[in-house]
């Protein structure tokens, strides 16, 4: 993850960076780590990062979008210091409520890891293949090697310009700063392909299956080719490279630095940590009213069969408020579905008899309302779903 | 990690170019002139210090360092209470409560208010439309959690981003010179706000937006707090 502070640099109208350097090995070593467990900043510049990130940490920690859940922590906490090993002293991991995929890692090694991302990853492997990955930019010393390259780079711009200008080259002086800039983010894209490969490394040495890192970003292509809005790719200034390419070069690296045995997956136990979350999780990602893609993700996770009653009954949501034409007959049969299952949620009822309602299959509907209520009786809307139920409405 | 929004960052580059502008001091504004002394010595319960500083180097960039930020608190503290004290208030301190997570939106929303008007006040661009002539903010009357809390009667806030120059900057303002340009070089920038823990009301408000001042050393930083604290109700 590209820290915002990076985009603040450069949004208060400085340049990026003239760092052309590639990061990326290539070879058949994964990047070593720039700095031991237990590290502490020395360098005044570091000192200064970390302050600023610790006073974000400050603020995180006191957020109401931070999941507080002991066992939901715990869990994902035992799953990391898996992959990060001697560090896990150095990095304190925050759930937060938020319904994208994404994590994220600051220099004092804040890691943050959002709710969205629970609900995506299919296994313990794919959430190992996100920390390592993370654990990269901090091991790697990313935000502070960023962070010298843009003051560097703008340090050196300047004087560059107004050399430039002296010798009255106004101009090439404003292609070199958009030059500087489109370096900036093709540095960030490097550092990101560097987090890649470390992090697969990491997580083969924590026994996991290291395709499942492709696998993450294989999983996100397909969801968002599932959006009803695409979104557009930016190729200049893009801080992080295609996940097309991402896949690509996992699932290589993968198939050439797998050692045999090593294919621990943990999919169950991923799944029973978050059984009881996936309620709310559902809930969330519905509210973003990204229906293409939450019907995506939903069909992944009946495709895996735990759950169904729940998950056919959000798949049935999706659909239902969507509200497009053609929307209700799925709709109407992932709720039907749902019911054939114990697990279904009182919900289901109740959405099932809106739908029949507005087909004027009145007794159905009374029927679904009244089951509804039975399983609910403290429902918030039990006076609006009783008004449905009185002769005439 | 963003801590300060986008708003701000927009507001340090319209501060810059204000001070670029004109030699700007502190003014200060205010609904009241004297504070309610209903005991001999009003309570004021401090918020948490918003302050960083920082080196601005040659390109501009503002790297933040985190000695002197941890230095200038304690001076910021230490001068602040002896102001107080001369003012015959007590300074009252404030630790979160991370249990309380209104109280934290609430100390939260003090700073939101408190820069919302700092940018109000900078520029007449920046001006919101119905409070162009009017100071009449206000927290809400939901503060008065923090009165019972604390028994404080006011909570002061005090926000400062300290920049210094550093000798490629120098370099760079003596050179673009040439040009007939002035690079803005290290200033500060911050504000300092009463609000009445009984009504909400912000009864007094004070910005500092000036090169020069010094917060590293404890004797420098007294005469930057007593800066912020020009026209102080008494």
């Amino acid at each position: 993850m590209l820290t915002r502070r990076g985009f603040l640099v450069c949004s208060c109208g400085c340049v990026g960076s003239l760092l052309g350097a590639c990061v990326t090995t290539g070879g058949d070593s994964p990047p070593a780590p720039t700095i031991s467990p237990g590290y502490r900043p020395a360098a005044a510049d570091e000192s200064g990062l970390w302050y600023q990130m610790e006073q974000a940490e400050a603020d995180i920690q006191r957020s109401p979008f931070l999941l507080r859940d002991p066992a939901l922590n715990a869990y994902v906490r035992e799953v990391a210091c898996r992959v990060i090993g001697d560090y896990c002293p150095d990095v304190r991991i925050y759930l937060l409520r938020t319904p994208y995929f994404n994590a994220s890692m600051a220099p004092n090694g804040m890691m943050q890891v959002w709710s969205g991302l629970l609900l995506r990853v299919r296994n313990e492997a794919q959430l190992a293949a996100v920390i390592g990955h993370e654990l990269g930019h901090y091991a790697r010393q990313h935000s502070l090697v960023r962070w010298r390259g843009v003051r560097n780079a703008t340090d050196f711009a300047i004087f560059f310009r107004m050399g430039l200008a002296l010798a009255g080259l106004g101009i090439v002086g404003d292609l070199a700063h958009l030059a500087i800039i489109a370096g900036y983010f093709s540095y960030t894209r490097d550092q990101e392909r560097e987090a890649d490969e470390f992090g697969q490394a990491a997580m083969v040495k924590a026994g996991f299956a290291p395709i499942e890192a492709a696998r993450v970003w294989e999983q996100l292509i397909a969801e968002t080719s599932a959006a009803e809005v695409k979104p557009e790719r930016e190729i200049v200034f893009a801080t992080h490279p295609a996940p097309e390419e991402r896949a690509e070069t996992l699932r290589r690296l993968a198939a050439t630095h797998t050692p045999p045995g090593v294919d621990a997956l943990g999919r169950e136990r991923l799944a029973g940590a978050l059984r009881q979350h996936r309620g709310w999780l559902l809930t969330d990602q519905l509210k973003l009213r990204q229906f293409g893609r939450t019907i995506y993700v939903l069909d992944q996770l009946i495709g895996e069969g735990d759950g169904l009653g729940e998950l056919h009954f959000y798949k049935g949501e999706a659909f239902r408020m969507r509200g497009e034409s053609g929307d209700e007959r799925p709709a109407r049969e992932a709720f039907e579905l749902a019911l054939a299952h114990a697990d279904a949620p009182a919900e289901a009822h109740r959405s099932l008899g809106l739908l029949q309602r507005k087909a004027g299959e009145g007794d159905a509907a009374g029927a679904s309302f009244r089951r509804y209520l039975a399983l609910r009786p403290e429902a918030a809307d039990r006076a609006m779903i009783e008004s449905y139920l009185t002769p005439g409405s | 990690m963003q801590r300060r929004g986008p708003a701000l960052a927009q507001l340090c580059g319209m501060v810059v170019v204000l001070l670029s502008m004109s030699g700007c001091v502190g003014t200060s504004q205010s609904q009241i002139t004297d504070l309610r002394r209903e005991r001999s010595e009003p309570r004021i319960l401090l918020m948490p210090l918003d302050v960083e500083l920082s080196e601005l180097n040659a390109g501009g960039t503002q790297e933040p360092n985190a000695e002197w930020t941890k230095a200038a608190l304690q001076h910021i503290d230490t001068a602040l209470r002896g102001e107080l004290a001369a003012r015959n208030s007590r300074l009252v301190g404030y630790t979160f409560d991370p249990n309380n997570a209104d109280e934290v939106q609430l100390v939260k929303l003090n700073g939101a208010v408190g820069t919302t008007i700092l940018m109000n006040q900078v520029g007449p661009g920046l001006a919101l439309p119905s409070k162009r002539d009017q100071f009449d903010w206000s927290i809400g009357p939901e503060v008065q959690s923090l009165a019972q809390r604390t028994d404080a009667d006011y909570g002061l806030l005090l926000y400062v981003r300290d920049s210094y120059t550093t000798a490629g900057r120098a370099a760079v303002f003596v050179l673009s010179a040439m040009f007939g340009v002035r690079a803005p070089l290290g200033e500060q920038v911050g504000f300092a706000m009463l609000v009445d823990l009984r009504s909400g009301n912000v009864v007094w408000f004070n910005r500092l937006l000036r090169r020069g001042g010094d917060l590293r050393t404890q004797e420098l930083a007294r005469e930057t707090v007593q800066s912020l604290m020009t026209g102080f109700p008494k």
